[in-house]
């Protein structure tokens, strides 16, 4: 069985708008064997600078998720509310069972 | 083995939020004004209701959807508010409910200002336009009424701030009008009243500060009852040009300035009152009485100018003169004041001048003149009065006998005072044994020692004319004056046991 792996992400999307501070679901779908697979980090990234740059750390390794969704609370203040934004989320891939 | 993928770009904005920037702690409203309402919003704003609260009770929706442009204008009506109040707050939320904010509190003012001109125009037929007027004028014309009010108000707490405040033109018949003013005047022809008004006010207290502030043109019958007035600064404040009965039984007056008052023609009665500089009063014709009790204080040459025909200036005048020609009374007064009690305080001449024709001066007349040409009179005089305190004197050179003279001014180097002599001579002295004012002589009989029967002798031998020249004094100057009041009928002088000369002089009056 394949590695599991995330094809895309489903929220927020490119018509998404959401208030600073405020708490969304990130939500993705998979592929795989994913019995063995975590999200590990999420990090809020900014391209105001014109380079893509980690603003806020929104989930971390350190409590993984593995699941289709995960909560996640905005900054209660950005630098540049009404700009775009983009989530990284990073996850451990799956294995095979032993 | 780590991975990662990324989310689409996705907007995050502020949360939706409305702030109110006006009114704030600091505004003070009256109905009738317009309050510009201002807001910012943050996040996604949509159309919003505006209403106005009064602590936590809406009194009314200004709007129950506008576009979200930051500004209102609101002109508010008194059916928008309850009443004055500090603690008026506006509220604005989108329409859906969220977001929403209240302004702080401010003030609304329930009584109405006006500050434009013409804001207030009656022009035809009101039986009554109010019962209390809250009324603070701040433009001329604020008020015109301009036909046939029966009646304007009946308290009017009014103050004027610009000329024309009120022009009433025509027949009001009995306005019964309050009109207080708060604060001073400050403005050219702000009351008006051009014909046939049967009453003014009932009480009126009125500072008025500008010249034209009261133009009373014809046949008013009666201005008012008791007049509060101060007119400080600026002339021709009140101008009665034609018959008035009666201007006031009361006036409390104090002018300060010349022209304040001119009264042309047929006047009753003009006024008690307090004056103060140049041509105050003029009175021009046919004066039946000007006034019962005249307090007056006088500070400039011709404040009072009396040209025809006084029936009687005053019952009691207590008059204070501090310049020169404070009184003209040209011709025909019958009689001038029945107590006149006069004081001439400074060093001006002409503080009185009557020039023809005078039935008597004055019943009482008591005088402390302190120059020469106080009282001038010319022409006719049948009586003078002398009283204790008159000055009236003969000079014979240095030697001058004082006619009437109370106390113990002598202002002459060698003066001698006829009553005081009489008391107080002592050996050397001139003493006056004998002293008859009637109607058609008057003798005096002094007694000279032998230096002044020199000084007498001597001034009859340089003075050839000296029979119809006798120099007589009604003040304490020493510049001479002759005012011909009397000839001298018979002047003789007879030694006397003892050294005393014995003068004995007859004047005949003309």
């Amino acid at each position: 069985m394949a590695v599991c792996t995330i094809t895309a992400i489903t929220y927020p999307t490119s018509s998404t708008s959401v208030t600073q501070g405020s708490t969304i679901t990130i939500t993705w779908s998979r592929t795989g064997l994913c019995n063995n697979w975590n999200v590990t980090d999420v990090k809020l990234q900014s391209n105001y600078s014109g380079s893509w740059t980690n603003v806020a750390d929104l989930w971390n390794s350190s409590d993984p998720v593995n699941s289709n969704s995960l909560n996640v609370t905005l900054p209660s203040s950005v630098t540049n509310p009404g700009d775009y934004y983009r989530l990284k989320v990073e996850y451990e891939l799956g294995g095979f069972e032993p | 083995m780590a991975k990662t993928v990324y989310s689409g770009t996705f907007a995050i904005t502020a949360p939706a939020s409305i702030t109110i920037t006006n009114p704030t702690s600091s505004t003070s409203v009256s109905v009738g004004d317009t309050l510009n309402i201002t807001w910012t919003t943050t996040g996604t704003v949509g159309n919003v209701k505006i209403q106005v609260y009064k602590g936590s009770s809406s009194t009314a929706t200004l709007t129950n959807s506008t576009a979200n442009d930051g500004s209102y204008n609101w002109t508010i009506q008194s059916g928008d508010i309850n009443g004055s109040g500090t603690n008026y707050k506006i509220k604005i939320f989108e329409t859906d409910g969220s977001p929403v904010d209240y302004s702080d509190a401010f003030t609304i003012s329930s009584e109405i200002e006006r500050t434009a001109s013409d804001d207030i125009s009656i022009s035809q037929a009101i039986s009554k336009a109010t019962d209390t007027w809250m009324h603070v004028f701040s433009n001329s014309d604020d008020l015109g009424i301009s036909q046939s009010v029966s009646k304007v108000v009946d308290t009017w707490a009014h103050i004027f701030t610009i000329g024309d405040d009120i022009s009433i033109s025509q027949a009001v018949v009995n306005d019964d009008v309050y009109v207080y003013l708060k604060s001073n005047t400050t403005h050219l022809d702000e009351i008006s009243i051009s014909q046939f008004v049967g009453k003014v006010v009932d009480d009126w207290k009125h500072l008025f500060t500008n010249s034209d502030d009261l133009g009373i043109s014809q046949s008013v019958i009666k201005s008012v009852d008791v007049w509060y007035h101060k007119i400080p600064i600026i002339l021709d404040e009140i101008t009665i040009s034609q018959s008035v009965a009666t201007s006031i039984d009361l006036w409390i007056h104090s002018v300060s300035n010349s022209d304040d008052i001119g009264i042309s023609q047929s006047t009753t009665k003009v006024i008690t009152g307090n004056r103060a500089a140049i041509d105050d009063i003029a009175i021009s014709q046919v004066v039946a009485k000007v006034a019962d009790v005249w307090f007056h204080n006088l500070t400039n040459s011709e404040d009072l100018s009396i040209s025809q025909v006084v029936g009687k200036v005053v019952d009691v005048w207590y008059h204070r003169f501090t310049n020169g020609d404070d009184i003209s009374i040209d011709s025909n007064a019958v009689k001038t004041a029945g107590t006149w009690r006069s004081i001439v305080v400074q060093a001006r001449q002409d503080d009185i001048s009557i020039t023809s024709t005078f039935e008597y001066t004055t019943q009482d007349w008591a005088q402390v003149s302190t120059n020469i040409e106080d009282i001038s009179l010319s022409q006719s005089v049948d009586r003078f009065v002398v009283q204790d305190d008159d000055n009236l004197r003969f000079v014979f050179g240095s030697t001058v006998i004082i006619l009437g003279q109370k106390g113990s001014l002598l202002p002459q180097s060698n003066p001698i005072n006829v009553r005081q002599l009489q008391k107080t001579a002592g050996a050397g002295q001139a003493k006056v044994t004998d002293y008859a004012d009637a109607d058609e002589f008057l003798d005096l009989k002094v007694k000279l020692n032998d230096t002044q029967k020199s000084e007498v002798i001597s001034f009859f031998s340089n003075n050839t004319v000296y029979s119809k020249n006798p120099f007589i004094y009604l003040d304490a100057d020493q510049t001479r004056h002759d005012v011909r009041l009397w000839d001298f009928d018979s002047i003789d002088i007879e030694k006397e046991q003892g050294g005393m000369n014995l003068l004995s002089i007859r004047m005949k009056l003309e």
